[in-house]
Protein backbone atom coordinates (compact mmCIF):
# COMPACT_ATOMS: atom_id res chain seq x y z
CA UNK A 1 0.00 0.00 0.00
CA UNK A 2 2.54 2.17 0.88
CA UNK A 3 4.78 1.75 -2.09
CA UNK A 4 1.83 2.41 -4.53
CA UNK A 5 1.75 5.63 -3.05
CA UNK A 6 5.27 6.22 -3.44
CA UNK A 7 4.88 5.40 -6.82
CA UNK A 8 2.03 8.01 -7.38
CA UNK A 9 4.15 10.55 -6.03
CA UNK A 10 7.22 9.14 -8.50
CA UNK A 11 4.50 9.92 -11.80
CA UNK A 12 3.47 13.34 -10.40
CA UNK A 13 6.93 14.58 -9.94
CA UNK A 14 8.20 14.58 -13.30
CA UNK A 15 4.65 16.07 -14.61
CA UNK A 16 5.45 19.02 -11.94
CA UNK A 17 9.43 19.36 -12.90
CA UNK A 18 8.09 19.78 -16.74
CA UNK A 19 5.36 22.21 -15.73
CA UNK A 20 8.28 23.94 -14.32
CA UNK A 21 10.60 24.05 -16.82
CA UNK A 22 7.58 25.29 -19.43
CA UNK A 23 6.83 28.11 -17.03
CA UNK A 24 10.53 28.94 -17.12
CA UNK A 25 11.31 28.74 -20.20
CA UNK A 26 8.21 30.95 -21.42
CA UNK A 27 9.27 33.34 -18.49
CA UNK A 28 12.87 33.63 -20.30
CA UNK A 29 11.40 33.53 -23.73
CA UNK A 30 8.55 37.18 -22.55
CA UNK A 31 11.99 38.25 -20.66
CA UNK A 32 14.29 37.94 -24.22
CA UNK A 33 11.66 39.33 -26.66
CA UNK A 34 10.93 42.28 -23.96
CA UNK A 35 14.85 42.80 -23.73
CA UNK A 36 14.93 42.37 -27.56
CA UNK A 37 11.95 45.15 -28.32
CA UNK A 38 14.31 47.29 -26.22
CA UNK A 39 17.47 47.28 -27.99
CA UNK A 40 15.26 47.80 -30.74
CA UNK A 41 14.24 50.49 -29.39
CA UNK A 42 16.58 52.11 -27.49
CA UNK A 43 18.63 51.76 -30.61
CA UNK A 44 15.96 53.55 -32.96
CA UNK A 45 15.66 56.70 -30.25
CA UNK A 46 19.51 56.60 -30.48
CA UNK A 47 19.36 57.01 -34.68
CA UNK A 48 16.87 59.75 -34.45
CA UNK A 49 18.81 61.60 -31.96
CA UNK A 50 22.45 61.23 -33.31
CA UNK A 51 20.72 62.48 -37.03
CA UNK A 52 19.07 65.49 -35.28
CA UNK A 53 21.93 66.22 -33.24
CA UNK A 54 24.18 66.34 -36.49
CA UNK A 55 21.71 68.30 -38.51
CA UNK A 56 21.94 70.82 -35.29
CA UNK A 57 25.92 71.10 -35.13
CA UNK A 58 26.12 71.11 -38.84
CA UNK A 59 23.44 73.88 -39.24
CA UNK A 60 25.55 75.93 -36.58
CA UNK A 61 29.21 75.35 -37.91
CA UNK A 62 28.27 76.21 -41.41
CA UNK A 63 26.57 80.16 -40.28
CA UNK A 64 28.60 83.06 -40.54
CA UNK A 65 28.81 85.55 -37.69
CA UNK A 66 25.29 86.78 -36.81
CA UNK A 67 23.67 84.13 -38.67
CA UNK A 68 20.43 82.44 -37.58
CA UNK A 69 18.75 79.45 -38.99
CA UNK A 70 16.08 77.47 -37.87
CA UNK A 71 15.54 73.90 -37.16
CA UNK A 72 12.65 71.87 -36.69
CA UNK A 73 13.26 69.52 -33.68
CA UNK A 74 10.55 66.48 -34.13
CA UNK A 75 12.39 63.60 -31.97
CA UNK A 76 13.18 61.24 -29.96
CA UNK A 77 10.31 62.01 -27.64
CA UNK A 78 11.01 61.74 -23.85
CA UNK A 79 14.99 62.77 -24.69
CA UNK A 80 15.77 66.03 -23.90
CA UNK A 81 18.57 68.49 -25.36
CA UNK A 82 21.07 69.15 -23.60
CA UNK A 83 24.10 71.49 -23.13
CA UNK A 84 27.21 70.35 -20.52
CA UNK A 85 30.55 72.45 -19.59
CA UNK A 86 33.36 70.04 -20.55
CA UNK A 87 36.59 71.22 -19.15
CA UNK A 88 36.13 75.03 -20.39
CA UNK A 89 34.64 73.54 -23.46
CA UNK A 90 30.54 73.29 -24.21
CA UNK A 91 29.49 69.72 -25.48
CA UNK A 92 25.93 69.37 -26.56
CA UNK A 93 23.98 66.53 -25.81
CA UNK A 94 20.69 64.58 -26.16
CA UNK A 95 19.82 62.84 -23.48
CA UNK A 96 17.23 59.89 -22.59
CA UNK A 97 15.02 59.55 -19.59
CA UNK A 98 16.60 58.92 -16.36
CA UNK A 99 19.62 61.10 -17.13
CA UNK A 100 19.29 63.91 -14.58
CA UNK A 101 19.15 67.57 -15.52
CA UNK A 102 22.34 69.01 -13.73
CA UNK A 103 25.73 69.65 -15.36
CA UNK A 104 27.73 67.08 -13.41
CA UNK A 105 30.45 65.02 -14.80
CA UNK A 106 28.91 62.30 -13.91
CA UNK A 107 25.83 63.12 -15.42
CA UNK A 108 27.56 64.15 -19.04
CA UNK A 109 29.23 60.37 -18.92
CA UNK A 110 25.97 59.08 -18.29
CA UNK A 111 24.41 60.57 -20.93
CA UNK A 112 27.37 59.85 -23.38
CA UNK A 113 26.64 56.39 -22.67
CA UNK A 114 22.60 56.19 -22.77
CA UNK A 115 22.51 59.43 -25.03
CA UNK A 116 24.68 61.04 -27.77
CA UNK A 117 27.40 63.77 -27.03
CA UNK A 118 28.97 66.08 -29.46
CA UNK A 119 31.42 68.93 -29.71
CA UNK A 120 31.58 71.36 -32.63
CA UNK A 121 34.04 73.30 -33.95
CA UNK A 122 32.74 76.69 -31.64
CA UNK A 123 31.29 76.23 -28.03
CA UNK A 124 27.65 75.20 -27.94
CA UNK A 125 25.11 76.77 -25.59
CA UNK A 126 21.43 76.19 -25.32
CA UNK A 127 19.96 79.65 -24.17
CA UNK A 128 17.15 78.76 -21.67
CA UNK A 129 17.86 79.17 -17.76
CA UNK A 130 18.22 75.56 -17.10
CA UNK A 131 19.84 74.60 -20.59
CA UNK A 132 17.79 71.90 -21.34
CA UNK A 133 14.97 71.31 -23.83
CA UNK A 134 12.28 68.84 -23.74
CA UNK A 135 10.97 66.89 -26.16
CA UNK A 136 7.65 65.68 -24.57
CA UNK A 137 4.93 63.10 -25.72
CA UNK A 138 2.13 64.70 -27.07
CA UNK A 139 3.62 68.14 -27.47
CA UNK A 140 4.61 67.85 -30.82
CA UNK A 141 8.02 69.32 -32.30
CA UNK A 142 9.74 72.22 -31.64
CA UNK A 143 11.17 74.79 -33.43
CA UNK A 144 14.99 75.82 -32.55
CA UNK A 145 16.49 78.89 -33.20
CA UNK A 146 20.37 78.29 -34.36
CA UNK A 147 22.27 81.21 -33.70
CA UNK A 148 25.85 81.96 -34.50
CA UNK A 149 27.89 84.70 -32.70
CA UNK A 150 31.59 85.44 -33.17
CA UNK A 151 32.84 82.97 -30.37
CA UNK A 152 29.61 80.33 -29.81
CA UNK A 153 26.98 78.90 -31.24
CA UNK A 154 23.82 79.33 -29.45
CA UNK A 155 20.28 77.40 -29.74
CA UNK A 156 16.82 78.19 -28.03
CA UNK A 157 13.45 77.46 -28.72
CA UNK A 158 11.78 79.70 -31.29
CA UNK A 159 10.15 82.23 -29.55
CA UNK A 160 7.53 84.42 -31.55
CA UNK A 161 7.45 87.35 -29.26
CA UNK A 162 10.94 87.89 -28.37
CA UNK A 163 10.54 90.84 -26.34
CA UNK A 164 8.17 88.80 -24.03
CA UNK A 165 11.13 86.65 -24.16
CA UNK A 166 12.77 86.45 -20.24
CA UNK A 167 15.69 85.58 -21.91
CA UNK A 168 15.40 88.57 -25.01
CA UNK A 169 18.32 90.50 -23.02
CA UNK A 170 20.93 88.15 -23.03
CA UNK A 171 20.16 87.20 -26.49
CA UNK A 172 20.21 90.67 -27.44
CA UNK A 173 23.37 90.46 -26.11
CA UNK A 174 24.73 87.68 -27.99
CA UNK A 175 23.79 89.32 -31.52
CA UNK A 176 25.50 91.92 -30.82
CA UNK A 177 28.46 90.07 -30.23
CA UNK A 178 27.98 88.21 -33.50
CA UNK A 179 27.28 91.12 -35.92
CA UNK B 1 62.24 27.55 -70.78
CA UNK B 2 62.55 29.13 -67.73
CA UNK B 3 62.34 32.94 -70.08
CA UNK B 4 59.21 31.42 -71.45
CA UNK B 5 57.80 30.80 -67.65
CA UNK B 6 58.52 34.07 -66.62
CA UNK B 7 56.71 35.42 -70.26
CA UNK B 8 53.75 33.68 -69.78
CA UNK B 9 53.16 34.46 -65.68
CA UNK B 10 53.30 38.52 -66.96
CA UNK B 11 51.07 37.37 -69.60
CA UNK B 12 48.24 36.17 -66.90
CA UNK B 13 49.35 39.09 -64.46
CA UNK B 14 48.62 41.85 -67.32
CA UNK B 15 45.59 40.23 -68.49
CA UNK B 16 44.25 39.49 -64.96
CA UNK B 17 44.66 43.42 -64.08
CA UNK B 18 42.92 44.44 -67.08
CA UNK B 19 39.88 42.05 -65.91
CA UNK B 20 40.40 44.13 -62.41
CA UNK B 21 40.17 47.53 -64.34
CA UNK B 22 37.08 46.60 -66.41
CA UNK B 23 35.39 44.93 -63.46
CA UNK B 24 35.71 48.01 -60.97
CA UNK B 25 34.75 50.58 -64.01
CA UNK B 26 31.58 48.22 -64.54
CA UNK B 27 31.13 48.25 -60.70
CA UNK B 28 31.71 52.34 -61.05
CA UNK B 29 29.35 52.53 -63.77
CA UNK B 30 26.56 50.43 -61.89
CA UNK B 31 27.26 52.72 -59.22
CA UNK B 32 26.92 55.74 -61.02
CA UNK B 33 23.58 54.61 -62.65
CA UNK B 34 22.60 53.11 -59.22
CA UNK B 35 22.56 57.07 -57.35
CA UNK B 36 22.11 58.50 -60.65
CA UNK B 37 18.60 57.27 -60.86
CA UNK B 38 17.82 57.53 -57.06
CA UNK B 39 17.13 54.18 -56.50
CA UNK B 40 18.13 54.72 -53.24
CA UNK B 41 14.89 56.75 -52.16
CA UNK B 42 13.05 53.37 -53.76
CA UNK B 43 15.24 51.59 -51.03
CA UNK B 44 13.94 54.21 -48.52
CA UNK B 45 10.44 53.75 -49.61
CA UNK B 46 10.22 50.21 -49.25
CA UNK B 47 12.96 50.09 -46.14
CA UNK B 48 9.68 52.11 -44.44
CA UNK B 49 6.93 50.36 -45.98
CA UNK B 50 8.40 46.90 -45.14
CA UNK B 51 9.07 48.35 -41.12
CA UNK B 52 5.06 49.40 -41.47
CA UNK B 53 3.95 45.91 -42.25
CA UNK B 54 6.04 44.28 -40.00
CA UNK B 55 4.75 46.56 -37.08
CA UNK B 56 1.15 46.63 -38.24
CA UNK B 57 1.10 42.64 -37.98
CA UNK B 58 3.31 42.06 -34.78
CA UNK B 59 1.18 40.24 -32.31
CA UNK B 60 1.86 42.17 -29.54
CA UNK B 61 3.84 45.31 -28.22
CA UNK B 62 4.17 46.54 -31.91
CA UNK B 63 5.36 50.01 -30.74
CA UNK B 64 8.22 48.58 -29.95
CA UNK B 65 9.01 48.04 -33.68
CA UNK B 66 11.11 51.22 -35.27
CA UNK B 67 9.42 52.11 -38.20
CA UNK B 68 12.27 52.60 -40.26
CA UNK B 69 10.80 56.01 -43.03
CA UNK B 70 13.48 58.65 -43.31
CA UNK B 71 12.23 62.36 -44.62
CA UNK B 72 12.67 62.62 -48.23
CA UNK B 73 14.06 66.18 -48.70
CA UNK B 74 12.91 67.51 -52.29
CA UNK B 75 14.31 70.77 -53.78
CA UNK B 76 11.55 71.83 -56.87
CA UNK B 77 13.56 73.70 -58.95
CA UNK B 78 13.87 74.31 -63.09
CA UNK B 79 17.96 74.09 -63.31
CA UNK B 80 19.54 71.16 -62.20
CA UNK B 81 23.22 73.01 -61.78
CA UNK B 82 23.98 75.52 -59.32
CA UNK B 83 20.23 75.43 -58.37
CA UNK B 84 19.99 75.68 -54.12
CA UNK B 85 16.87 75.55 -52.16
CA UNK B 86 17.85 78.06 -49.34
CA UNK B 87 15.45 76.12 -46.42
CA UNK B 88 17.65 72.91 -47.25
CA UNK B 89 21.10 75.24 -46.42
CA UNK B 90 23.29 73.21 -44.43
CA UNK B 91 21.26 69.76 -44.84
CA UNK B 92 22.50 66.57 -46.49
CA UNK B 93 20.38 64.16 -48.48
CA UNK B 94 18.23 66.69 -50.29
CA UNK B 95 17.21 65.43 -54.21
CA UNK B 96 16.21 67.69 -56.74
CA UNK B 97 13.03 67.64 -59.01
CA UNK B 98 12.95 69.52 -62.16
CA UNK B 99 10.12 71.20 -63.20
CA UNK B 100 8.92 73.42 -66.03
CA UNK B 101 5.16 74.25 -65.40
CA UNK B 102 2.70 74.61 -62.60
CA UNK B 103 1.20 71.12 -63.55
CA UNK B 104 4.57 69.69 -62.89
CA UNK B 105 4.44 71.26 -59.62
CA UNK B 106 0.82 69.69 -58.72
CA UNK B 107 1.74 66.17 -59.98
CA UNK B 108 5.32 66.26 -57.75
CA UNK B 109 2.84 66.97 -54.72
CA UNK B 110 0.10 64.58 -56.20
CA UNK B 111 2.59 62.05 -56.50
CA UNK B 112 4.05 62.42 -52.89
CA UNK B 113 0.96 63.02 -50.93
CA UNK B 114 -0.51 59.10 -53.11
CA UNK B 115 3.47 57.76 -52.07
CA UNK B 116 2.97 58.50 -48.50
CA UNK B 117 -0.45 57.12 -48.02
CA UNK B 118 1.08 53.73 -49.59
CA UNK B 119 4.12 53.86 -47.68
CA UNK B 120 2.12 54.10 -44.35
CA UNK B 121 -0.31 51.14 -45.28
CA UNK B 122 -3.07 52.94 -46.75
CA UNK B 123 -4.88 53.35 -43.49
CA UNK B 124 -5.71 50.42 -43.58
CA UNK B 125 -3.46 49.43 -40.40
CA UNK B 126 -3.66 50.60 -37.10
CA UNK B 127 0.51 51.93 -36.36
CA UNK B 128 0.67 53.79 -32.95
CA UNK B 129 -0.66 51.35 -29.86
CA UNK B 130 -1.69 53.60 -27.32
CA UNK B 131 -2.50 50.82 -24.87
CA UNK B 132 -3.58 53.13 -21.99
CA UNK B 133 -5.95 54.36 -23.45
CA UNK B 134 -7.57 51.24 -24.78
CA UNK B 135 -8.46 50.50 -20.91
CA UNK B 136 -9.59 54.88 -20.75
CA UNK B 137 -7.13 55.56 -18.66
CA UNK B 138 -4.66 57.37 -20.46
CA UNK B 139 -4.82 60.26 -23.57
CA UNK B 140 -5.04 59.61 -27.09
CA UNK B 141 -2.51 61.98 -29.42
CA UNK B 142 -1.98 61.84 -32.97
CA UNK B 143 0.88 60.66 -34.12
CA UNK B 144 2.68 60.97 -37.63
CA UNK B 145 5.56 60.16 -39.99
CA UNK B 146 7.12 63.08 -42.33
CA UNK B 147 7.22 61.40 -45.10
CA UNK B 148 8.13 64.74 -47.54
CA UNK B 149 9.27 67.93 -47.17
CA UNK B 150 9.36 70.25 -50.61
CA UNK B 151 11.10 73.34 -50.85
CA UNK B 152 11.08 75.55 -54.09
CA UNK B 153 14.31 77.08 -55.25
CA UNK B 154 12.25 80.12 -56.10
CA UNK B 155 15.62 82.25 -58.14
CA UNK B 156 16.18 78.86 -60.53
CA UNK B 157 11.89 78.45 -60.92
CA UNK B 158 10.72 78.92 -64.62
CA UNK B 159 9.21 82.25 -65.33
CA UNK B 160 6.20 80.09 -66.50
CA UNK B 161 5.76 78.58 -62.97
CA UNK B 162 2.75 80.32 -60.85
CA UNK B 163 3.22 79.00 -56.92
CA UNK B 164 0.10 80.83 -55.94
CA UNK B 165 -1.51 79.18 -59.17
CA UNK B 166 -0.74 75.71 -58.51
CA UNK B 167 -3.65 73.27 -57.32
CA UNK B 168 -3.01 69.94 -56.36
CA UNK B 169 -6.64 69.17 -54.78
CA UNK B 170 -7.44 69.79 -58.86
CA UNK B 171 -4.96 68.14 -60.11
CA UNK B 172 -5.68 65.00 -57.77
CA UNK B 173 -9.43 65.20 -58.91
CA UNK B 174 -8.81 65.18 -62.32
CA UNK B 175 -5.87 63.01 -63.20
CA UNK B 176 -5.24 59.49 -63.27
CA UNK B 177 -2.47 57.88 -61.55
CA UNK B 178 0.08 56.45 -64.03
CA UNK B 179 -0.88 52.86 -65.59
CA UNK B 180 -4.19 53.41 -63.70
CA UNK B 181 -7.55 53.97 -64.98
CA UNK B 182 -8.86 55.67 -61.24
CA UNK B 183 -8.13 59.39 -60.46
CA UNK B 184 -5.52 59.81 -57.22
CA UNK B 185 -8.67 61.03 -55.52
CA UNK B 186 -10.75 58.07 -56.50
CA UNK B 187 -7.43 55.92 -55.51
CA UNK B 188 -7.03 57.29 -51.93
CA UNK B 189 -10.42 57.57 -50.78
CA UNK B 190 -11.81 54.34 -52.25
CA UNK B 191 -14.58 53.54 -54.80
CA UNK B 192 -17.37 53.52 -51.93
CA UNK B 193 -15.69 56.74 -50.37
CA UNK B 194 -15.33 60.71 -51.09
CA UNK B 195 -12.77 63.23 -49.35
CA UNK B 196 -13.99 66.06 -47.24
CA UNK B 197 -11.40 68.83 -47.30
CA UNK B 198 -10.73 72.25 -44.93
CA UNK B 199 -12.06 75.29 -47.24
CA UNK B 200 -9.81 77.20 -45.46
CA UNK B 201 -6.11 76.81 -45.01
CA UNK B 202 -4.03 79.73 -44.44
CA UNK B 203 -0.55 79.53 -45.30
CA UNK B 204 2.15 82.60 -44.00
CA UNK B 205 0.65 85.61 -45.83
CA UNK B 206 -1.69 83.88 -47.86
CA UNK B 207 -4.48 81.93 -48.00
CA UNK B 208 -5.97 79.01 -49.47
CA UNK B 209 -9.69 79.00 -49.79
CA UNK B 210 -11.44 75.21 -51.56
CA UNK B 211 -14.31 76.38 -53.61
CA UNK B 212 -17.51 75.28 -52.81
CA UNK B 213 -18.13 73.20 -56.40
CA UNK B 214 -14.82 71.01 -55.43
CA UNK B 215 -16.56 69.33 -52.44
CA UNK B 216 -17.14 65.74 -53.11
CA UNK B 217 -19.66 65.15 -50.27
CA UNK B 218 -20.38 61.23 -50.66
CA UNK B 219 -20.79 59.60 -47.53
CA UNK B 220 -17.68 57.78 -46.08
CA UNK B 221 -17.69 53.77 -45.27
CA UNK B 222 -15.69 53.85 -41.99
CA UNK B 223 -14.76 50.45 -40.41
CA UNK B 224 -11.74 50.95 -37.95
CA UNK B 225 -8.81 52.09 -39.93
CA UNK B 226 -10.59 51.53 -43.02
CA UNK B 227 -10.76 55.64 -43.15
CA UNK B 228 -9.37 56.25 -46.58
CA UNK B 229 -8.62 59.61 -46.61
CA UNK B 230 -6.66 62.76 -47.80
CA UNK B 231 -6.38 66.07 -46.19
CA UNK B 232 -6.76 69.19 -48.96
CA UNK B 233 -3.15 69.60 -49.93
CA UNK B 234 -1.95 73.65 -49.60
CA UNK B 235 -1.78 75.39 -52.33
CA UNK B 236 1.59 76.43 -52.36
CA UNK B 237 1.23 80.88 -52.68
CA UNK B 238 4.18 82.79 -53.04
CA UNK B 239 5.20 82.84 -49.54
CA UNK B 240 5.28 79.47 -49.07
CA UNK B 241 8.64 78.56 -47.47
CA UNK B 242 8.52 74.82 -47.19
CA UNK B 243 5.86 72.48 -47.68
CA UNK B 244 5.41 69.18 -45.00
CA UNK B 245 3.84 66.17 -46.44
CA UNK B 246 2.94 63.93 -43.61
CA UNK B 247 1.05 60.57 -42.46
CA UNK B 248 -1.19 61.12 -39.03
CA UNK B 249 -3.41 58.70 -37.70
CA UNK B 250 -5.31 58.89 -34.45
CA UNK B 251 -7.80 56.27 -32.78
CA UNK B 252 -9.91 56.67 -29.78
CA UNK B 253 -12.05 53.67 -28.79
CA UNK B 254 -15.55 53.92 -27.30
CA UNK B 255 -16.87 53.35 -24.23
CA UNK B 256 -18.46 50.13 -25.35
CA UNK B 257 -14.62 49.16 -26.69
CA UNK B 258 -12.89 49.71 -23.10
CA UNK B 259 -15.34 47.61 -21.45
CA UNK B 260 -14.90 45.02 -24.21
CA UNK B 261 -11.10 45.55 -23.47
CA UNK B 262 -11.06 45.15 -19.57
CA UNK B 263 -13.49 41.60 -20.31
CA UNK B 264 -11.00 40.61 -22.67
CA UNK B 265 -8.23 40.30 -20.18
CA UNK B 266 -10.45 39.24 -17.68
CA UNK B 267 -10.98 36.31 -19.91
CA UNK B 268 -7.81 35.77 -20.71
CA UNK B 269 -6.20 35.66 -17.04
CA UNK B 270 -9.13 33.14 -16.54
CA UNK B 271 -7.93 31.34 -19.46
CA UNK B 272 -3.89 31.06 -18.27
CA UNK B 273 -5.00 30.18 -15.49
CA UNK B 274 -7.56 27.31 -16.17
CA UNK B 275 -4.49 25.92 -18.47
CA UNK B 276 -1.60 26.48 -15.80
CA UNK B 277 -4.10 24.44 -12.78
CA UNK B 278 -7.32 23.92 -14.26
CA UNK B 279 -8.77 21.75 -11.39
CA UNK B 280 -7.85 24.73 -8.93
CA UNK B 281 -9.08 27.28 -10.60
CA UNK B 282 -12.63 25.22 -11.02
CA UNK B 283 -12.53 24.62 -7.92
CA UNK B 284 -11.27 27.48 -6.30
CA UNK B 285 -13.02 30.73 -8.57
CA UNK B 286 -16.53 30.41 -7.00
CA UNK B 287 -14.74 31.15 -3.52
CA UNK B 288 -12.66 33.86 -4.78
CA UNK B 289 -15.38 35.70 -6.49
CA UNK B 290 -17.51 35.09 -3.64
CA UNK B 291 -14.55 35.39 -0.74
CA UNK B 292 -14.57 39.10 -2.76
CA UNK B 293 -18.44 39.62 -3.11
CA UNK B 294 -18.74 39.17 0.80
CA UNK B 295 -15.46 41.28 1.62
CA UNK B 296 -16.78 44.42 -0.57
CA UNK B 297 -20.36 43.78 1.05
CA UNK B 298 -18.80 44.08 4.44
CA UNK B 299 -17.48 47.87 3.47
CA UNK B 300 -20.41 48.28 1.09
CA UNK B 301 -19.60 52.58 0.77
CA UNK B 302 -16.04 52.00 0.43
CA UNK B 303 -17.19 49.14 -2.85
CA UNK B 304 -18.86 51.37 -4.14
CA UNK B 305 -17.00 53.98 -3.87
CA UNK B 306 -14.30 53.25 -5.83
CA UNK B 307 -16.22 51.04 -7.85
CA UNK B 308 -17.87 54.11 -9.01
CA UNK B 309 -14.86 56.10 -8.97
CA UNK B 310 -13.18 53.67 -11.23
CA UNK B 311 -16.04 53.39 -13.96
CA UNK B 312 -16.17 57.25 -13.91
CA UNK B 313 -12.80 57.85 -14.65
CA UNK B 314 -12.48 55.50 -17.44
CA UNK B 315 -15.75 56.50 -18.41
CA UNK B 316 -14.55 60.32 -18.70
CA UNK B 317 -11.44 59.23 -20.01
CA UNK B 318 -13.07 57.45 -23.16
CA UNK B 319 -15.09 59.89 -23.75
CA UNK B 320 -12.39 63.05 -23.54
CA UNK B 321 -10.19 61.03 -25.88
CA UNK B 322 -12.84 60.92 -28.59
CA UNK B 323 -13.58 64.26 -28.39
CA UNK B 324 -9.31 64.87 -28.71
CA UNK B 325 -9.84 62.53 -32.02
CA UNK B 326 -13.13 64.38 -33.13
CA UNK B 327 -10.73 67.77 -33.24
CA UNK B 328 -7.67 66.56 -35.16
CA UNK B 329 -10.05 64.70 -38.13
CA UNK B 330 -13.11 66.83 -37.82
CA UNK B 331 -11.68 68.70 -40.70
CA UNK B 332 -11.42 65.48 -43.04
CA UNK B 333 -14.44 63.24 -42.21
CA UNK B 334 -17.54 64.18 -42.45
CA UNK B 335 -19.49 62.59 -39.99
CA UNK B 336 -18.63 63.79 -36.07
CA UNK B 337 -18.82 59.94 -35.22
CA UNK B 338 -16.65 58.59 -37.71
CA UNK B 339 -14.10 61.71 -36.35
CA UNK B 340 -14.56 60.55 -32.88
CA UNK B 341 -13.28 57.28 -33.46
CA UNK B 342 -10.20 58.08 -35.54
CA UNK B 343 -8.47 58.86 -38.73
CA UNK B 344 -5.52 57.98 -41.17
CA UNK B 345 -4.97 61.04 -43.15
CA UNK B 346 -2.33 62.53 -45.32
CA UNK B 347 -1.64 66.03 -44.24
CA UNK B 348 0.34 68.61 -46.68
CA UNK B 349 1.12 71.90 -44.20
CA UNK B 350 3.72 74.26 -44.29
CA UNK B 351 7.04 72.50 -42.36
CA UNK B 352 6.52 74.61 -39.46
CA UNK B 353 6.02 73.33 -35.38
CA UNK B 354 2.61 75.69 -35.82
CA UNK B 355 1.10 73.77 -38.06
CA UNK B 356 2.64 70.02 -37.39
CA UNK B 357 1.73 70.31 -33.76
CA UNK B 358 -1.58 71.18 -34.65
CA UNK B 359 -1.80 67.58 -35.47
CA UNK B 360 1.25 65.78 -34.49
CA UNK B 361 1.73 64.85 -31.01
CA UNK B 362 4.57 62.55 -31.59
CA UNK B 363 6.93 62.50 -34.56
CA UNK B 364 8.28 59.00 -35.98
CA UNK B 365 10.99 58.13 -38.25
CA UNK B 366 14.03 59.75 -39.15
CA UNK B 367 14.82 63.68 -40.58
Amino acid sequence: MNKKKFNKKGILMPEVLKILIAVLVIAALLYLTVSFYGILMGQYKLQQATLHLENIINKGNELENGGKADYLLTNPVGWKLMDFNKQNEKALCFCPEGVKILDTLQNYESCSKLGICSNSKKKIEIVLSDHVIYLIKGDGPKTLTIFAAADKITVRPYVVDPESDPMSEALKDLEGQGV
Amino acid sequence: MKRRGLNKKAEIMSSQSVNIIIMLAGFAIVLFLFYRFAFIDVIDATACHESVILRATAPFGNKYIPLNCYTEKLCVTSKFVGSECEDFENEKGVDKAKVEKNADVEKLIAQKVLDCWTMMGEGKVSLFEQTKAEFGIGGVYPSCVICSRIAFDKENLDSKIDLSKVDPVNYMNTHKIAGTEVSYTKYMTGISGGFAVKDDIKLEGGSYKQDEGKKDEKEIKVDGFDVNLIDAPVTPGDDTEELAIFFMQISAPTKATVWKNFGNVALAGASLSLLISPIKTIMGAPKKIWEAGTTCYKFLPLCAGIILIAGGVVQGTAINNRAVSLSKCEDVLLSGEQARTGCSVVRVTNYDYKDISKYCGVIEGFP
